[in-house]
């Protein structure tokens, strides 16, 4: 065990793996910080970037990224009011009034704090929990898979978005966009247009790319066109203890961070849910077993910390799924699996076997990742408060620019447009309200769904009866059915109130 | 127009699209295979037949079981608009870049969009035009020696 341990920091102590890891926690930071911009975006743009490093290197790097992006977050939030990425806007609710009151740092570092306890715990139930849980996986055949990733699509289908219908059309387009390139079995052409640069199949770095990032950004320029560049409130008042955070007021809170940190855990492995849901449920936890929940909403810190450990206990805990099954549990884990894949490598259950080294090298670099995250936000606070209020008509141009540099470094010239086209999809999805979440999940599963499937049914023969000899599989698939029918007749029943499937 | 009539109307949309490539799309663009066990076009038809009936029905509860009959739907003329001017303007860096080069796309795009963004002082047009390309081409070329177009 502790040569495990020793080997996995050697391979995380080198020297490009740790300016990755600064590199990556400081750009997380800094795009969590700007309003409109996230650690997904980054992510996407980043992906490309990793063709030139060493495997570690690379999941350092984008795990960094997306530590990073939790923390940077919460700074807009509270200073501005505005946050700088989703899984923040319960942060602002209390870290906002703080900030009014001239406790802007107290509650910066309330945040920071227990964004990294609460990541660090994750992380240790990862590396607890994904080896056992792939030992078990293991033993699972194309079946077994192909029920849990049916049942992993139907759960994101119906938790994600509004409605259900359209986070379903949204997991079948990425299902149908899949499909492009050459038939796995037969090495036949489909909807490949005569274009030989889509026989390997759509490149996941440009479809991130064109949907997550590129869309934001296009949204962003109309949004925030001839806007006024926003300014934000002081970091604190003169007085030394609005500035610091005490040990007394962190322990107070320790018991708030350690249950948003489970809350956020529970969440993050299951796929789909996200760290917003997250944060949400974390401060409610926090509201109903507080004495005074009167005050949550009017600058009470445990309000802070209690979104904040919730929110990023997420981002560990995204990997179990990921790791021990090959099935991402949210978007980051989604894009970081097609790094895995750019690297030749392919999560799942054979991963802790073949890639061992990898994966406890992965995991040392995530506890080197949350150390660097909680320095690099102690001392970088001023800084990322200063990019809270970048100016968006510098800002997004050059993001827009990074993301066509992105794309033609995965795939070339053809990248360039097919970035643009997949940014109009993007768009498109936005406006219209369809998920994106369900879509690049959907994309990202697609060949493995396939391949499953495949598999079944030349192992079953044309034999119905082979799936009533796969009893876990039978179970996952009745949960799926069950976890369908019982989301729909929500919806049916709910359909006198204004909810829409 | 009512958002639950715009929300029907894309779902009808969707159906007839979904039913146009089941009919004609997949027969013409997925190469049959008979020596297989599973046909190529099944996945895409799987899908496809989903994302055709997910919006019928999308349609349908929209048009008779959507309580929501006020709120109105969002489309704004001048937003798709300025959609269409910055992807004409994306189109037209990507065309740049292609035959010219990423630094002239580069700087017609950073340029192009700092000026769309509301910047009017020449200097800071400059600046950002020249700058972020610049930066990146170094970066790229320079330092790491990674070609750009």
């Amino acid at each position: 065990m502790l040569e495990t341990v020793i080997t996995a920091f050697s391979d995380a102590l080198t020297v490009q793996t740790l300016v990755l890891i600064v590199a990556g926690v400081f750009i997380g930071q800094f795009f969590g910080a700007i309003p409109g911009l996230s650690a997904l975006t980054a992510i996407a743009i980043a992906v490309p970037l990793t063709y030139y490093f060493t495997p570690v290197g690379a999941l350092a790097f984008l795990v960094s990224i997306n530590k990073g992006g939790t923390v940077g977050g919460s700074v807009s939030a509270i200073l501005m009011n505005t946050p700088g990425t989703p899984e923040a806007a319960a942060t602002a609710f209390d870290g906002h009034p703080l900030a009014k009151q001239g406790k802007g740092l107290k509650a910066l570092k309330m945040a920071l704090f227990s964004s990294v306890t609460g990541d660090t715990l994750s992380d240790f139930v990862l590396f607890a929990v994904s080896a056992p849980l792939a030992l078990i996986a293991i033993r699972m055949g194309p079946t077994e898979m192909l029920a849990v990733i049916v049942f992993a699509l139907t759960i994101i289908a119906s938790l994600v978005g509004k409605s259900m219908f359209k986070g379903l059309i949204a997991a079948f387009l990425g299902l149908l966009l899949a499909t492009v390139g050459l038939d796995p079995e037969g090495g036949t052409s489909r909807f490949i247009f005569g274009m030989p640069d889509l026989m390997d199949g759509l490149p996941i770095s440009a479809v991130g790319i064109g949907v997550l990032a590129m869309a934001e950004v296009l949204r962003q320029l109309i949004v925030l066109r001839g806007a006024a560049g926003d300014s934000h409130l002081p970091l604190s008042s003169e007085r030394p203890e609005d500035k610091r955070l005490s040990w007394a007021e962190f322990r107070a809170c320790l018991r708030t961070i350690l249950r948003s940190a489970a809350i956020g855990t529970g969440i993050g492995a299951l796929p789909g849910i996200g760290s917003s849901a997250a944060a949400f449920i974390g401060y409610n936890a926090a509201i109903r077993a507080s004495k005074h929940p009167e005050t949550f909403g009017k600058g009470n810190i445990e309000g802070v910390a209690a979104t904040e450990s919730a929110n990023s206990s997420v981002v560990g805990a995204n990997f179990i799924p990921l790791l021990s099954l090959g099935i991402p549990g949210n978007v980051a884990a989604a894009l970081i699996l097609g790094a895995f894949i750019v690297h030749g490598i392919q999560p799942g259950p054979h991963l802790m076997q073949e890639q061992g080294r990898l994966v406890y090298a992965m995991f040392a670099a995530m506890v080197i990742a949350n150390g660097t995250n909680l320095l690099l936000g102690y001392f970088g606070l001023r800084i990322f408060a200063l990019a809270a209020r970048a100016p968006a008509l510098v800002v997004f141009p050059t993001i827009g620019l990074v993301c066509l540099t992105g794309a033609f470094l995965t795939s070339g010239t053809f990248g360039l447009p097919l970035v643009v086209g997949f940014a109009v999809i993007g768009y498109l999805m936005r406006a219209l309200g369809f998920s994106f979440v369900t879509f690049i999940i959907g994309f990202v599963l697609g060949p493995s769904f396939e391949l499953s499937f495949r598999q079944t049914v030349i192992l079953a023969d044309g034999d119905l009866g082979y799936l009533v000899d796969r009893p876990i599989a039978m179970v996952i698939f009745a949960l799926s059915a069950f976890a369908l029918s019982r989301t729909i007749w929500r919806h049916v029943s709910a359909s006198g109130k204004p909810v829409t499937p | 127009m009512t958002l639950r009539i715009f929300e029907a109307l894309v779902g009808a949309g969707l159906s007839l699209l979904a039913l146009a490539i089941w009919l004609w799309g997949i027969p013409a663009w997925v190469e049959p295979n008979d020596f297989v066990t599973v046909a190529p076009d099944l996945m895409p038809r799987v899908a496809v037949g989903a994302i055709g009936v997910l919006g019928a029905l999308m349609c349908l509860h929209r048009l008779f079981l959507e309580p929501d009959r006020t709120t109105p739907a969002p489309i704004e003329p001048a937003t798709i608009g300025l959609a269409l001017i910055v992807l004409a303007l994306f189109a037209v860096s990507v065309t740049l870049m292609l035959t010219v080069g990423f630094l002239v796309g580069g700087v017609f795009i950073t340029g192009a969009l700092t000026v769309f963004m509301g910047q009017r002082a020449w200097w800071a047009i400059l600046l950002t035009a020249v700058c972020p390309p610049l930066l990146l081409w170094g970066f790229f070329e320079v330092l790491l020696g990674i070609p750009l177009p």
